[in-house]
């Protein structure tokens, strides 16, 4: 099923005959979206590289004021779609546009890629380690380079990596930012001239560059250090007034990244109060709540039967079934958007323009991230349990209702929730895919904001962000992740 | 309850042979232990009877039902065996009482089954707890008290005690074989730790290379090994050259005098079977070590062929360590044909 959009993008695009699709990407126009894109994609992994592992640093090893509240704010900008930043940057200053503002504004929202992974490492590097060190000689300074750096360098250049991938496939900042990437111009394309071979052909070209990326940021991660155990964590370093120096660096960014936006949609949002329809924002908040739910219902339905075959009967066609599913998250959502359309109008009349074949794009789109979460909540469960509850009388259907999915389901349901608040921030697909009349927020949004009603489209980028960030917060509730680390002490 | 009757059985995982051709008879009622080091394929021998492993060949038998031939497996959930696998592995999701009570079709005996196994296991008041509010050795308890509620024909244990600290492991050794001796469990522990299976097991087999090379009484197997593996698998074991002449006799470099000619071989000795004389008069042997634990020492000595022994003595030592003494074997002669 995941392959059916590789399929038909293939079909679609050779339907000319390759000398037509070979003529589109010999376009001028195509070698330097090409370019574009890559130039786009680079600078933002080395741009969210840079400030993740600063962030990481200054938050998990100096003695900057202020650490641990800062700390509890990294992962926000996670939460906040990149478009909705360029949003607010937009609706400050309606000029703004081109490459440099789109990368700044794709590695503010994007930096907790490398942030999150390297200041958990940073964290678990054995304070043993740094004090063995020091008494070999070495300085603060190459405790950082020689022992620390080494040990994180692996899990940030993936999570760079991550955040390259996210530049590649995002659309809504660079289409309000009007530059002209693989995804602005697949879009243009479709809506302006219909001509659905030349897009598919752009399409798939995007999906090869995105494969790529995918493949080596897999590369990576087979490669890195096995985790150390956690004992004593790392130590801190007094850097002095230095220290000042790092609190201002890092609450500019938090500035750019959550305060900045957050002001301009809540003073927009007043600004307009007057004339903001309640009835309308619910029915949209309704809509959008309502199609990320069935898409996020549909993935898990489809990510529990592989996460189980994958987890329990190490098969070779599981693994395969897991590693065709995992490619998804290459997809851009242009790509998938594009492949639905043609193959819902031409095949599937009767789910075309229903928000189903909609649900089923999102389910296509972050059916990784809940397979994810499936498997990993699944392998936690020792077999040994499977294997004492078949013991005692119960076959595996029973034992799968009665052991795997009460353990399991606290996971299995944070995965269910990821993909949830993932797809109601989702825009191209949904721009495509969306029935006529069919209004999300972030379609309306996506409208208002297109015709420069930057006050009118406030309302829409606030409920948004509200609706994505109740979910998050039980996401991270640490309550929940105490009742996981108990059990898992049961479970040793 | 009933006997378990292994015969033939080979396992092999892809071209490794882990079980070749063992069998086994576990008679109804009796602790049954079996003794090897890891990878002997003990463990594979457990989950085959509990039906978790497919053999190549042989069957099994509980009593006279047919479990397991080549062509037919039962499933394990129709097996009704009692499966203990290391550290428990208890239900984290359920309380105790839940715990015990999975076995066991839901009906009123079945909660009066369950206050009867928390009685036997000694753990009244914590039905309803949870696994992690539990200690290590309480865990192991509900454990053994899920496994025997739904009354298995034949419980397996799983090397049950190595994961707990040497005290608790004592304790709770004493207290599983009552419970298991109480409710007349046939029972099959694999293990490889020899003195747990001389402790807890009515017979003990010793087990090399998938096969079980002899089944016996804890003390017929430590004073009557079969071989020289078996030997040092069960205790400690002092490997000696030996001759053996025509009329029987057997020499080793602890005799006051050699033959000419005979058979060459082995004798086993047990470091407590080798007495000290603290007489200079006629010394065989030099102390060159003292090993020292409190209830007695191990005494390591040089014979003049520059052999090495050990023997058992209790403390108080009297000796030190270059001192002159005569070592004297007393226990039985096990001679080993050089193969």
């Amino acid at each position: 099923m995941v392959l059916i959009p590789l399929t038909y993008l293939l079909v679609r695009a050779s339907e000319n005959g390759w000398e037509v699709f070979f003529n589109i990407l010999s376009r001028p126009r195509t070698v330097n979206t090409l370019l574009t894109s890559f130039a786009l994609s680079l600078v933002v992994a080395a741009g969210s590289l840079f400030l993740g592992v600063s962030m990481a640093l200054i938050l998990g090893k100096t003695n900057t004021p202020l650490r641990r509240l800062l700390l509890v704010l990294m992962p926000l900008p996670l939460a906040i779609p990149s478009y909705v930043i360029a949003y607010s940057y937009l609706a400050i200053n309606p000029f703004l546009n081109g490459f440099w503002i789109s990368a700044l504004i794709l590695i503010l929202a994007t930096f907790p890629f490398v942030a999150i992974p390297t200041y958990a490492l940073i964290r678990r590097i054995n304070l043993n380690q740094e004090e063995v060190a020091r008494t070999l000689g070495l300085s603060p300074i190459s405790v950082l380079t020689k022992i620390i750096w080494p040990q994180v360098r692996v899990a940030s250049f993936a999570g760079a990596l991550l955040s390259g991938l996210y530049a590649l496939s995002e659309f809504g900042t660079v289409a309000f930012m009007r530059l002209d990437t693989f995804t602005r111009v697949i879009y243009t394309t479709y809506r302006a001239t219909f001509d659905r071979s030349a897009a598919a052909s752009l399409g798939l070209m995007l999906l090869m560059v995105s494969l790529f990326v995918v493949f080596l940021e897999r590369r990576f991660r087979g490669t890195a250090n096995p985790s150390q155990t956690m004992s004593k964590s790392g130590g801190i370093l007094k850097i002095g007034s230095w220290k000042y120096l790092a609190l201002l660096f890092v609450l500019t960014i938090y500035f750019l990244t959550l305060a900045l936006p957050a002001y301009v949609l809540i003073s927009r949002t007043l600004q307009v109060s007057a004339e903001i329809n309640l009835n309308n924002i619910l029915s949209l908040t309704f809509n959008t709540a309502l199609v990320a739910f069935l898409g996020a219902t549909i993935a898990l339905l489809l990510a529990i039967p592989v996460g189980v075959l994958s987890a329990r009967f190490n098969s070779k066609f599981a693994r395969f079934l897991e590693k065709s599913l995992l490619i998804t998250h290459a997809l851009p959502g242009v790509v998938v958007g594009l492949a639905l359309v043609a193959l819902g109008a031409r095949y599937l009349p009767s789910l075309y323009q229903t928000i189903y074949l909609l649900a089923f794009a999102y389910a296509l789109l972050f059916i990784a991230n809940s397979l994810g979460t499936v498997r990993s909540s699944l392998e936690k469960i020792p077999v040994k349990l499977d294997e004492v509850s078949r013991s005692l009388g119960q076959t595996f259907g029973q034992t799968f209702k009665r052991v795997i999915l009460p353990i399991a389901s606290p996971g299995i349901f944070s995965g269910w929730l990821l993909v949830f608040v993932t797809a109601m921030k989702e825009l191209p697909a949904t721009l495509m895919l969306k029935p006529t009349g069919f209004e999300t927020l972030s379609t309306s949004l996506w409208t208002a904001t297109s015709i420069s009603q930057f006050a009118q489209a406030a309302p829409f980028a606030l409920a948004l962000i509200l609706i994505a960030s109740v979910p998050s917060y039980f996401l991270n509730r640490p309550n929940l992740a105490e009742k996981d680390a108990m059990r898992e002490n049961s479970l040793i | 309850m009933t006997d378990i009757k292994i015969d033939g059985l080979s396992v092999s995982f892809g071209e490794t042979k882990v079980l070749d051709n063992l069998s086994l008879f576990i008679p109804s009622k009796s602790l049954v232990a079996v003794l090897g080091p890891s990878g002997c394929g003990k463990s594979t021998l457990l989950r085959a009877i509990a039906g978790f492993v497919a053999p190549k060949s042989g069957t099994i038998r509980f009593g006279t039902t047919l479990m397991s031939v080549s062509s037919v497996q039962v499933p394990p959930e129709r097996r009704n065996v009692g499966y203990v696998p290391q550290e428990g592995a208890l239900f984290p999701h359920l309380t105790v009482r839940k715990n015990i009570g999975f076995g066991l079709t839901r009906s009123k005996t079945s909660e009066k089954r369950i206050d009867e196994m928390l009685e036997l296991v000694g753990l009244v008041k914590f039905g309803d707890r949870y696994p992690h509010q539990l200690s290590g050795g309480q865990q192991f308890r509900v454990a053994i008290a899920r496994a025997l509620a739904p009354a298995p024909n034949v419980m397996l244990l799983d090397e049950p005690f190595s994961a707990l600290d040497a005290q608790l492991r004592e304790e709770l050794r004493q207290d599983i074989k009552r419970i298991l001796k109480e409710t007349k469990t046939t029972t099959l522990l694999v293990t490889h730790d020899r003195e747990e299976a001389l402790v807890m097991a009515d017979l003990v087999a010793p087990m090399k290379n998938g096969k079980i090379v002899q089944l016996g009484t804890p003390e017929e197997v430590y004073n009557n090994p079969v071989g020289i593996e078996t030997a040092v698998s069960t205790g400690d074991a002092l490997v000696v050259p030996a001759i053996k002449t025509k009329s029987g006799k057997v020499y080793t470099p602890l005799s006051n005098t050699q033959p000419a000619n005979g058979q060459l071989g082995t004798v086993i000795i047990r470091p407590e079977e080798i007495e000290i004389i603290l007489s200079k008069a006629k010394s065989n042997a030099r102390v060159s070590e003292i090993e020292y634990f409190g209830h007695d020492a191990l005494i390591h000595l040089q014979l003049p062929d520059n052999t090495k022994v050990s023997a058992r003595v209790a403390a108080p030592v009297a000796v030190k360590i270059g001192d002159l003494v005569t070592a004297k074997q007393t226990g039985p002669i096990r001679f080993f044909n050089k193969d």
